[in-house]
């Protein structure tokens, strides 16, 4: 797959286009040449659900999805990885033992982006979801989050997590939030003068932050304290 | 099936008492409790007693005008009460059924807002169970609830500010540079 291929889940999707940020996404498509994947079950989550079900508080976020699939900014995949995607729903629902048994983390659709992602060899994933994040990134920050919100032991077993972390190896998480900084650093905001730029990208970082984005109050603070 | 029979009439207590705090209280246990091994009598138990913990902390329901439709509420939690103990899916989903019609019939001659209480007690459980650790794709299948509105509660909460992570915003905007720059 090229190389500038970056395969989006539904949240950022979903947090891009209910930020009116949905732009970033045309923005590197036309100036990088970067192509945003989607498999069809985001299309599905994302823009028919909520169509066909006539859901009023996300037709405009589907519409407006739909749009970057007609411009061809966002391109759907079909690709058959039910096996290896049952696979990586197996080793992650198996990785954390509570009280003896294993606790269900992730859910097929999940695991279907990260089998996507590695059949594609695809390095680059746009995901605003924090547990499917935290699995790739650092599974033992997800065994101390569930142990100190249940206040009970967490197994985690081993196994489980090496065979998970060979099949995520050299995935890099990327949240909308960095899109959006990016795009700051890029130009996406200079319409808005030289004096308010980035108290532009401040507000747009508070709204993705808003709209669902799992990004903390103190990494906003920390990028703009690094950024002129 | 304990669990459920004694919290289930735990729960019913404290309705017909019209404790909203000790609803509260239950309502964490039960969220505890599903969110570790879920089952689907769990959540149910856990949207129930949100529901009841809102209805009971609205002064207006605990009016003369509302006497009527509260007396149906305390009929079908009895019922609850009883399905909890021989335990069957069939009955607990009539159950849970009637419990749904009889809260919508406490609102529907006032509404107040565009969700009712049932559709905010499954939200938020659901925007409970992504906090608590399992994934967005995960709490929306099991509440039934579109990962959107997970999505749209939970941006407006700490709940994300809550957990460290492994990487820091520099390194990770470190890495989204070398995306472009390729």
């Amino acid at each position: 797959m090229n190389e500038r291929a970056v395969l989006c889940d539904s949240s950022a999707l979903i947090s891009l286009t209910d930020s009116c940020l949905d732009n970033v996404l045309s923005f590197f498509h036309s100036k990088s040449n970067l192509k945003f994947v989607i498999p069809p079950s985001v299309e599905y989550e994302t823009i028919l659900r909520p169509l066909n079900s006539d859901l009023k508080q996300y037709l405009f976020s589907a519409v407006k999805i739909q749009r970057l699939v007609k411009d061809g900014i966002v391109s759907r995949i079909d690709m058959n990885v039910r096996e290896k995607a049952a696979r990586v729903l197996e080793l992650a629902n198996n990785m954390l033992y509570v009280k003896g048994k294993p606790m269900k983390l992730l859910h097929l659709g999940e695991a279907e982006m990260i089998a996507l992602a590695n059949e594609l060899d695809v390095k680059d994933i746009l995901i605003d979801e924090r547990t499917t994040r935290m699995l790739i990134e650092a599974p033992f920050r997800i065994k101390e989050h569930i142990e100190h919100e249940f206040g009970v032991s967490v197994l985690l077993n081993n196994e489980s997590m090496h065979s998970f972390s060979s099949l995520t190896s050299g995935m890099r998480v990327l949240r909308s939030s960095e899109m959006v900084m990016l795009a700051y650093e890029n130009g996406f905001f200079d319409g808005f003068g030289a004096d308010s730029k980035k108290n532009a990208v401040k507000c747009a970082l508070y709204k993705i932050k808003f709209s669902g984005c799992s990004i903390r109050f103190d990494e906003i603070f920390e990028y703009l304290q690094s950024v002129d | 099936m304990d669990f459920l029979c004694d919290i289930s009439t735990e729960i019913v207590s404290a309705f017909k008492k019209r404790n909203p705090k000790k609803l509260r209280k239950l309502n964490d246990r039960v969220l505890r409790s599903s969110g570790v091994d879920f089952t689907k009598p769990n959540y149910d138990l856990a949207v129930i007693s949100y529901v009841l913990s809102k209805i009971t902390s609205k002064q207006r329901f605990l009016t003369r005008q509302y006497d009527k439709q509260m007396k149906d509420i305390d009929r079908v939690l009895d019922a609850l009460v009883k399905c909890s103990k021989e335990y069957s899916e069939k009955s607990w989903d009539d159950c849970l059924t009637s419990f749904s019609e009889s809260v919508c019939n406490l609102e529907k001659d006032d509404p107040r807002f565009l969700t009712n209480l049932m559709s905010k007690g499954r939200l938020k459980v659901a925007a409970t169970m992504y906090a608590q650790g399992v994934s967005l794709g995960l709490a929306s299948e099991m509440a039934g609830v579109e990962k959107q509105e997970i999505m749209d509660y939970a941006g407006k909460t700490m709940m994300f500010d809550r957990v460290k992570d492994e990487k820091t915003v520099l390194e990770r905007i470190k890495n989204a540079r070398n995306l472009i720059s390729r």
